[in-house]
C-alpha cells in the first residue's frame, strides 16, 4: 500500500487562477510537441565521447546538458498551421490542437517522493503526417 | 515561444524521465483550483470479478478518479522556451511520454478487507489500524470514507477502527431507541445530542456500553438535523426507513430464512419486533433485494441474500430464475445492479441477459 501526495507548483496555482490557459506554449514556456511514430534522437553512448560537439548539430545547454538541433518550426497562430523543417530535405506538416481535457505536467521529486504538477496544458502542436521533401 | 516566427526546436539527448502527463477532467481542475495539496494518489487492491488486482486511485479531499495508464506509440516531446547558443527563440525538448494518464471519476470504497468484526466482548483486543491509516489503505477520499463509515457502522475503540458486529448493532440499536422513547425526546422534530443518546443508554443500566459504539449506532440510523445549527452541537434526527428496513431483514433472517412464509404473516411479525409503542411503516417493498418468492407457492416470501449470488453476470441470473422463474423488474434490480458495471441503462443491462415483458402497467423478466 502506498500513497504519494501530490504538491502543486505555486506558479501553476497562480496560472489556474488567474485561468490563463489559452496559448501554444503556457505562461511557464512549456509545450508539448506529438510527432506520429519514433523521434529517432542518437543516444549519447552511441556518440565518440570527446568529439561529437564537433558536429554543428550539438551543442550545450546553459546546464551543460548534451542537445541536439531537430529542426526549425515555423507556427501561423491564426490558420493554426505549424511546419517543422528538418535538416534541408525534410518538412513536416502539422497543426496547433485544443487537448480536451488538458492535461497536467506532473514531476516525481525524489527528494521529498512526492509528485508537483508543473503545468497544465490547453494546446499541443501535432504532426500526423509523414515526413514531405523539400522541393 | 515565438508564435509567429520560426522557432529552433532542440532536444537533450538524454530526457528526465520524472513527468508524468495526466488528464485533467473538470472536476479535478476544480479540486485543484480549490485544494491545494490535497491531491495525493494510492495504490489500493481491488476485487475485480474474484481476483485481486492493484489499481491506483486518485483522491481530493471528497472525490476519487480512477487512473488508468495510456499507452501511446507516438512521440510526445516536452518542451520549455530557452536561450540556447545564443538564439533567444528556442525551445528545448526535456523529456518524453510514451503514456499519459487517463482519469475517471469513480465511487470511492473503504478498504473492509483490513477491518475486523467487533461483537463488544470485552475480552476481544482490538490490533487494527487507525481510521487515518485506514484511509490511506483505502481507495476513496477522507470525506467518502468518512460517509461509508457511517453506513457500515464503523468504530473507532482506543484508536483501533473495527466493524461492529450484526447482533451487536442490533441490541444497541434496540436499547438506544427504548431509552430514547423512555427518554421522551421527540425523535422526529427536535431530535437530540450525540451525547444524550449515550446518557440515555448508559444510565438505563447499560453503563459498560461503550460511547464511540453507541454514537456509531447513532450516525448509522439517524441523520444530522439540515436546519442551520449556528455553531451549535448538531442535533440527530430517526431516520425511520433505514431502523424499518433494518428491523426487517433481521425479521426475514429470523422466520424466513429456512423455508418461505406468508407475506401477511411476516408482516405481523416484522411489526412485532420493533421495540413497544415503536411506530414505524411497513411495506414489503421496502425489503426489495432481501427476499425471493419461490417457484410455486403463492403468496409466500424467502430471504435471500446478495452475497451467495454468483459474480458472474450469466451465472447470477441463472441462479435467480432457479430461485424463482419470473420477477418483477422492481424486484430482480437490486439482485443484479452491481454488476452493471459499465453504468448501461438498467433495461437494456437486463435485457442482455433474460427477457422482458410488458404485462399491464408491470415488467416481467424471465430467462430467455
Amino acid at each position: 500500500m502506498n500513497v504519494v501526495d501530490i504538491s502543486i507548483d505555486h506558479h501553476v496555482l497562480g496560472q489556474l487562477a488567474q485561468e490563463k490557459l489559452s496559448t501554444i506554449a503556457t505562461p511557464l514556456g512549456n509545450t508539448i510537441i506529438e510527432i506520429q511514430g519514433e523521434l529517432d534522437i542518437p543516444s549519447l553512448q552511441q556518440l565518440p565521447k570527446d568529439n561529437y560537439l564537433q558536429d554543428s548539430r550539438f551543442s550545450l545547454d546553459s546546464q551543460d546538458n548534451p542537445i541536439v538541433k531537430v529542426g526549425i518550426l515555423n507556427i501561423d497562430q491564426d490558420s493554426k498551421q505549424v511546419t517543422m523543417y528538418v535538416g534541408t530535405t525534410q518538412r513536416l506538416l502539422g497543426k496547433i490542437e485544443k487537448l480536451d481535457p488538458p492535461l497536467g505536467l506532473l514531476h516525481f521529486v525524489s527528494e521529498t517522493k512526492e509528485y508537483q504538477l508543473k503545468d497544465v496544458f490547453t494546446h499541443k502542436i501535432v504532426f500526423r503526417n509523414r515526413p514531405l521533401p523539400i522541393m | 515561444m515565438n508564435e509567429n516566427n520560426n522557432t529552433t526546436l532542440y532536444s537533450q539527448l538524454e530526457y528526465d524521465h520524472g513527468y508524468k502527463l495526466i488528464q485533467l477532467t473538470p472536476e479535478l481542475l476544480d479540486a485543484l483550483k480549490s485544494n491545494n495539496n490535497a491531491l495525493k494518489f494510492k495504490q489500493v487492491q481491488t476485487d475485480h470479478e474474484g481476483t485481486m488486482v492493484d489499481d491506483v486511485i486518485l483522491c481530493s479531499k471528497n472525490k476519487s478518479w480512477n487512473i488508468k495508464q495510456k499507452n501511446h506509440s507516438n512521440t510526445v516531446l516536452l518542451c520549455k522556451d530557452e536561450k540556447l547558443n545564443g538564439n533567444d527563440n528556442c525551445i528545448k525538448g526535456y523529456g518524453k511520454c510514451t503514456y499519459e494518464y487517463e482519469t475517471r471519476l469513480t465511487k470511492g470504497h473503504i478498504n473492509l478487507n483490513v477491518i475486523p468484526i467487533y461483537d463488544g466482548e470485552e475480552e476481544e483486543k482490538l490490533d487494527s489500524c487507525n481510521f487515518e491509516e485506514l484511509i490511506n489503505q483505502s481507495g476513496c477520499s477522507m470525506e467518502e470514507g468518512i460517509k461509508e463509515w457511517e453506513e457500515i457502522c464503523g468504530c473507532v475503540i482506543d484508536n483501533h477502527v473495527c466493524i461492529l458486529g450484526e447482533n451487536y448493532i442490533h441490541s444497541v440499536l434496540h436499547i438506544l431507541l427504548m431509552s430514547l422513547m423512555a427518554e421522551g425526546y421527540d425523535m422526529e422534530s427536535q431530535g437530540f445530542l450525540i451525547a444524550e443518546g449515550i446518557e440515555s443508554v448508559q444510565k438505563d443500566g447499560n453503563e459498560n456500553e461503550k460511547s464511540q459504539v453507541i454514537e456509531s449506532v447513532i450516525k448509522r440510523f439517524f441523520h444530522r438535523e439540515n436546519t442551520d445549527t449556528n455553531g451549535k452541537e448538531v442535533r440527530w434526527l430517526i431516520d425511520k426507513k433505514k431502523i424499518g428496513v433494518w428491523y426487517g431483514i433481521k425479521a426475514l433472517k429470523k422466520y424466513a430464512s429456512k423455508n418461505p412464509i406468508r407475506d401477511v404473516e411476516f408482516l405481523q411479525e416484522w411489526r412485532s419486533m420493533f421495540p413497544p409503542f415503536m411506530s414505524i411503516e411497513i411495506d414489503l417493498k421496502m425489503l426489495r433485494g432481501h427476499y425471493c418468492k419461490p417457484n410455486s407457492i403463492q403468496g409466500q416470501i424467502k430471504y435471500l441474500s446478495k452475497d451467495i449470488l454468483p459474480m458472474d453476470s450469466k451465472q447470477r441470473f441463472k441462479m435467480l430464475f432457479q430461485i424463482q422463474s419470473q420477477w418483477l423488474q422492481e424486484e430482480i434490480e437490486p439482485f443484479v445492479k452491481d454488476l452493471n458495471t459499465r453504468n448501461m441503462k438498467i433495461d437494456t443491462f437486463i435485457m442482455k441477459f433474460a427477457r422482458r415483458r410488458h404485462v399491464g402497467k408491470q415488467y416481467i423478466i424471465q430467462s430467455r
